[in-house]
Order: structure tokens, then sequence, then C-alpha cells
């Protein structure tokens, strides 16, 4: 791939072209699951990191080596755990008796892609180090900053956290990430394909993303993010975004509203998801379409909601219709 | 009283033993206690039966509640100072006045428990009522209020735990029972049925409280005059004096020569007080020492503890942060109150007392939106005028008004320009190209400001008015 573009039409149609690339290339593993697989690449090219909800099996590690294999990128995991310390993820310094010098031992987080698993098994004070790296995309050890690599993407799975042992994420950080993205159960015919493709010819008890051939680099990736902040934007977008936003602020039902983190977030999404259709500018479709990841972790619903059986999604879908699309 | 029949042990209690013996009082006579309740109460049940409105019955149901504690009140007399039960002492206690008071203007009083005992079992005048309730209750009125709230959140949860208990073994399934449970609580929607079984639950569960309320305030009275009385000396005392007796009694027959002292010349007095003081040993001293420790044991065996809790004398300052204290919590009682109230009918769905209102908006449909008379006209002339965006809007929104009307695709207002173009997949085919057009090139002008050529704008006009303004 050229990475070198001439105009604005060349650049839509490579932007367009790679993103098509990726998917498919994820999609070639990861199977069956293409909304959460559309989640998680928007939020890549959009800078922001991803909160993954699901079962344990279902591929989570995989979508994370997958993406990775596509550019050639490292990744990263860490078990979160109750003893875990903060300098397990971020590094510390220590002594080397042969030089009698400090040296900088860097944790996990200096990867391109990190899995942080079971995020809130750990206290706030461990979760709270992954703060700073999320959003200044750098790192503090020992008053000394360093920068992580480019491109950068967390993306952390938690528990239910009525579950023992679990630490609920503090709203800072939830509203850190720009995603909550739900992985399901595949249906029948997808989990009988994915069997097949496990354990074809070999004993094997998990896909392996060896089959992906890298289709873009690690620069072609900030070209990407670089066309995707050109994408146009209307003010009646704009403005609709930011009424869904504030309807969650009042909406019945809903205890917790989402922060304006959560409009920006909005706007970042619906412009990749203008660029997948090829398209230079965001129309209010592509608003929609985000909104539900983007704010389905920033919202808490009433308890008169909860003991009726109503989730969030379900009330998110009822505030969408509640909120006039522009017409002028 | 004859406190000498009582049937518990007197001794000073604090507040919280003596509204733990109240418990157990109800609790060893549950059976008549209720039975005096519900023979009483039972006749106001069956009227309020005959009332039309759920909410008057409710109201009529309760508010007799002072007169129907006065029965459990008498029984649990009786039966503490081990009488028997006739039918002249129960109606003795609905002779006081007092009981009037409680039925109209002292209706919501929270100190009834405490006060009752004195209207209903001190045989006084009505001043003197007052001053006795004063002087008992003083400095310790806590008690009182805090078995009204008590006795107020046991009928709450017990009335919910009959209604609920009720549709969980009627019902098959959950969601049935539970939709019952909150369809009864909707007073506004009650049915007959619904109504004569949630006042029933409200019945039993204010007959099993008020055993309950009444005895802990009996116990509470009791015991205050125990303290102030001094009953449990009083008993004590008694209690010697009875064995005394029996002791002297014994001495006097066992005396062999009782006859003749009965034959000696009476002496006065104050003759053998002079005798038995002029005598020579009476003026004798000796000094006995007495070891430390038996000397500490006589000490603690003579010494009187102070049956009145000692009071301490508190300050100007003490005494305005304490009303300050006092009127805090009393507001936030009635805070809490309020806003329990406020929840349970903003949770019901009934009409929101204040606030913004919880019921959902049902979704807008965009056929509810007036059109120019002259639409075309106005269209053209926008574009005429250069307003391209103002004449595609009118032309865009005109489409989507028309094309729902006619062919009643349900579009919602919030409905983007590809749910619209997704409703109308199932339209006339003219009508559809048109109305995707249209939408196509609105899309692309809002959005992406590219305007449209002055053919392709004269060609949707013209598909426009030919397939969905004539429609």
């Amino acid at each position: 791939m050229n990475s070198e573009t001439n105009g604005p039409s060349d650049e839509l149609e490579f932007a367009a072209d790679a993103l098509d690339k990726i998917s498919t290339s994820i999609r070639q593993v990861f199977i069956g699951q293409d909304a959460v697989v559309n989640d998680l690449l928007r939020c890549f090219v959009a800078s922001g990191h991803v909160l993954l909800e699901g079962v344990p099996g279902l591929g989570k590690t995989l979508l994370v080596r997958a993406l990775a294999a596509c550019f050639r990128g490292e990744t990263g995991r860490i078990q979160f755990t109750p003893d875990l310390m903060p300098s397990d993820i971020t590094g510390h310094s220590i002594f080397n008796m042969k030089d009698s010098k400090f040296e900088v031992r860097k944790g996990p987080i200096f990867t391109n892609l990190l899995l942080a698993d079971e995020i809130n098994r750990a206290p706030a004070k461990t979760q709270a180090a992954l703060l700073e790296v999320m959003q200044e995309q750098r790192v503090s050890i020992d008053d000394v900053t360093y920068e992580v690599a480019s491109p950068f993407m967390v993306l952390a799975t938690q528990n239910p956290i009525e579950q023992d042992g679990t630490y609920p994420l503090p709203e800072a950080e939830l509203d850190r990430f720009m995603i909550k993205s739900l992985i399901d159960y595949p249906d029948e015919q997808t989990e009988a394909n994915i069997v097949d493709l496990a354990t074809a010819g070999k004993h094997s008890t998990s896909l392996n993303v060896d089959a992906i051939e890298p289709c873009i680099s690690a620069n072609e990736i900030e070209i990407l993010r670089r066309v995707t902040t050109s994408v146009e934007v209307d003010e009646s977008v704009v403005s609709y975004a930011v009424r869904i936003v504030r309807e969650t602020r009042i909406a019945p039902g809903i205890s917790r509203g989402a922060s304006p983190r959560a409009s920006i977030a909005t706007i970042a999404m619906a412009r990749v998801a203008a660029l997948q259709n090829a398209r230079p500018y965001v129309i209010p479709d592509d608003v929609k379409s985000v909104a539900l990841p983007v704010l389905r972790h920033r919202i808490a619903v009433t308890t008169d909601l909860e003991i009726e059986g109503q989730n969030i999604d379900r009330v998110l879908e009822d505030l969408l219709t509640r909120v006039d699309a522009p017409r002028s | 009283m004859q406190i000498e029949r009582l049937q518990i042990a007197l001794r000073p209690r604090t507040m919280w033993e003596s509204a733990d013996l109240g418990t157990k009082l109800a609790m060893r006579w549950f059976p008549p206690l209720l039975l005096s309740w519900f023979v009483l109460a039972l006749p106001f049940l069956l009227i309020s039966f005959q009332i039309e409105r759920f909410l008057v019955q409710l109201i009529f149901l309760w508010w007799f509640k002072p007169l129907y504690e006065r029965a459990v009140l008498m029984t649990l007399s009786i039966l503490t100072f081990d009488g028997q039960i006739t039918i002249r002492d129960l109606l003795r206690g609905f002779a006081d006045t007092r009981l009037w008071f409680y039925l109209s203007i002292f209706r919501f009083s929270w100190r009834r428990s405490e006060n009752t005992p004195i209207d209903a079992l001190e045989d006084v005048d009505f001043n003197t009522q007052a001053q006795r309730r004063k002087w008992l209750y003083a400095r310790d009125n806590r008690a009182a209020a805090i078995v009204s709230l008590c006795g107020l959140m046991t009928e709450i949860i017990m009335v919910l735990a009959v209604v609920f208990l009720f549709y969980f073994l009627t019902q098959s399934d959950f969601n049935s029972a539970y939709s019952g449970v909150l369809k009864i609580l909707n007073i506004n929607e009650i049915t007959g049925t619904e109504a004569v079984l949630l006042l029933v639950a409200i019945f039993v569960a204010m007959g099993i409280s008020a055993v309950f309320y009444v005895s802990v305030g009996f116990a509470t009275y009791l015991n205050r005059r125990t303290i102030k009385e001094g009953w449990d000396l009083e008993l004590g005392f008694k209690r010697i004096v009875n064995r005394l007796g029996i002791f002297v009694l014994a001495g006097l027959l066992t005396m062999p020569n009782i006859d003749l002292l009965a034959s000696e010349p009476v002496r006065s007095t104050d003759t053998i007080l002079d005798e038995v003081q002029s005598a020579p040993e009476f003026n004798q001293s000796k000094t006995v020492t007495v070891p430390a420790h038996l000397s500490q044991f006589i000490q603690g065996m003579l010494k009187v503890e102070d049956v009145e809790p000692r009071r301490i004398e508190i300050g100007i300052g003490s005494r305005i942060f304490a009303w300050i204290l006092k009127f805090i919590l009393i507001g936030a009682l009635i805070v809490a109150l309020v806003f329990f109230f406020y929840r349970f009918y903003t949770t019901y769905g009934f009409t929101p007392l204040f606030g913004k209102n919880q019921t959902t908006e049902r979704p807008q449909t965009v056929s509810t939106r007036s059109l120019p008379t002259n639409l075309i006209q106005t269209i053209k002339e926008e574009w005429t005028h250069g307003r391209t965006r103002e004449a595609l809007a009118l032309l865009y929104s005109a489409a989507v008004v028309l094309i729902d009307k006619e062919f009643s695709c349900n579009i919602l207002e919030s409905d983007t320009e590809s749910e619209c173009i997704s409703k109308t997949g199932d339209i006339a085919a003219d009508s559809r190209d048109a109305f995707q057009d249209i939408a196509r090139i609105w899309l692309r002008l809002a959005y992406g400001n590219e305007a449209p050529s002055e053919e392709i704008f004269q060609s949707v006009l013209l598909k426009f008015q030919t397939h969905i303004a004539t429609a």
C-alpha cells in the first residue's frame, strides 16, 4: 500500500480501502462478531480505548492479537489481580550493582495494543495507573516521562461487578474508554465454523493469527488517523450528537448521564464510520450507529429500571427515538 | 393498682430494656391481645367495605386505631396484674374523655403509646392527667417517638409482605405476581376485589403491630412509674413485711411465758425508755476492729443505690444545641417521609407531585408537522433566491411528511435519512425512488456541502410533484 497519497479523494479511497482490509483480516480469525470488529476498528482509528465485556472464552485475546498482526504491532497482556501494583503495569527503576546506577525497567504498558484482562479485579490505585497513559499516551516512572509506542490502545475486559473480589471501575477511568463493546456468544453455525478452523489438521484449543498477513504499516495508521480528522462534520450533526448526550442527563430512568467527553467520542467515532463508507462527511446515521458503544458505559440506569429488567442498551435505544434527527 | 399482683419483675430499666419487656409481654399474651383488637376493629372493617372510595376506606379504618388500641391496653393491664378479664373492665378504658381527643386533634400524636396508659388506667381528672404525663415522662420522652416510628414502618412492611405473599402464592409465574403487586399498589386504578385484599392486609398488619405498639408503651409506662414512684422498693418492703410477720408470729408462738407477759402491769413507753437510758450498760462503749475486706463488704451491703437516674445539670449552650439537634432530627424525618412518598408515587406511575414527569414520552411521528400551503412555490422561491439549503430542507421535510401521511410508514422525528429510506422500502416504486433521490441530494448538500446542479434540482422537484406531492 502506498502511504504517499496525492489529494483528498485519494486519501479517502486509501482510508476506506485500508479500513476494509483490516476489517477483513481480523474477520478471518475472529468469526461471527462483526459488530465488535467494527467497534474496535473505529475506536482504534479514532485513537480511543476499548472496554470489552463478555464471558471468558469468546476470543478477546485473539481479537487483540489479530489487530496487532494487521500492522505488525506488539501486544501486551496484563492479568489484573488484587495484589497487582501500579509499578507492575508502568515499570520501575532498579539499582544496578554492576554499574552503580539506577536503570529503568519498562512495564508491559510499553506496547502497541495492551490487553488489560479483568481490570476490575485490581484495586482503584492500580487501575489509576492506567489513567495517565490512556489520556496522555505517556508514562511517568520516578519523575521521568516516557512516551508509549504509537499507535497505542488499551483493550480492557471486566467482570460483572457483582462477582466477589472485584472493584468497580472509577467513573473517571470509565469515561476514558472511548467505547464499551459487548461480545456475545456466537450462533450455532458460527461456532461450528470456529471449531473447524481451530482444529483443522492440528491439536489446538484456540485459533492462531499466523494466517493474517500485515495489510498496513504503523506509519499508514498514523496517516489513516490524520485523514479521519479531516472528515467534515456539519454543525447540525454536531448539534445532533450533543443533543443525544445531553438527553442522557435529563432522561427519566437514567441516574447518571454522560459527560462532554462522550460528545467528543461520538463525533470521533462517527468520522471513522463515515470513512468506512468512503464518505468525506459525517451524516446523522454515523452518529446514531456509534451512540450505543460510546454511551453504554457512561450512563447508569435508575434502580427502578434495573428492577424492571431494563438494560442500558434498551434505555439508550428508547432515548434515541426521543431525539429529533436534523431536518434542516 | 395492686402491684404485688404484678406478673413481671419490677426494677428500674433503661428505655430499651422497657421496650424489650413490652415486646415480651406482647409475645406472652399475644392471642388474647390480638383477639381483643379484632373484636373491636372488625365492625369498623365491615363498615369500611360499604364505603365507595378506597382512599376514604383506608383513612376510615386507620383513623379509629386509638379506639381499637384501648381494648388491647385494657386486656394487657388486666393480664399483667393477674386479673380476670370482664366486659366491665374492658369498657372502663373507653370512658376516658381524652380518647376523643386522640380520635380528633391528637390523632397524629406520636406519644400515644405511653400517654394512653395514664389516661385510661389512672382514675384522675383531666388536669391531673396532664400533670402526670409531664412529671412521669420528664426528660425521657424518646421512647414513644421511636416506638411510633417503628410501629408505622412495621405496618407498611407487613402490608407489603401480605400483598406480596398473596400474589406470589396465587400467581403461576413471577411476572404475573410482580405486575399484580404493582397494580394493587396503584390506588388510583384499584378494583373492588383488590381494594378488599389490600384493606384486609392493612387490617391484619395494624392488628399485629398494635399489640406490640401498645405493649411497649405500657411497659414504658410501668418502668417510669417504677423509677419515679419506687414501685420496686414498695414491693420489696411489702415482701419483707410479709416475711417478718411470719417470723414474729412464729416467735410469739414459740415463747413459753406469753401469757405471763400479758399479766404484768402495763408501763408507759417513756418509763421504759428512761429506765433503759439510766442503766450503766447503756453508756458503755466498746471499740471493735473489723477486717478491711469485711468492712467493705458491709458497706457494700448497706449502700443504697439511687433509684432515680442521676441528673446532670446542663448549661444554656448545651440546651440550645440539643434543641437544634432535635429540630434537625425532626426535619430529617419529615424530609425522609416526603422523599419516601415522592419515590413511591413516581415509581409506581402515579401523577408526580412535583419535578419532572417520569412518564416516558412517546416518539412523535412526522405526520404531525405542518407544511406551507403553497409548498412547491415556496421551495422554488428559496432555490431561486440562492437559499439552496433551505429549499432542499423544505423539500426533504415535505417528502418525509407526505410519504408518512400517504403510506403510513410510521416515520418518527428521530429517524435519520437512512432510516426513512429503509421505512419507505415497501411503498410504491415511483414514490420510493423519488424519495430516495431527494434524500440523497439532501444528504450531500446538508452534510457534505455538495449542492446539486439546476438540472438535478428540477428533476427531483418534478419527481416530488409527480409521485409524492400528488399522492
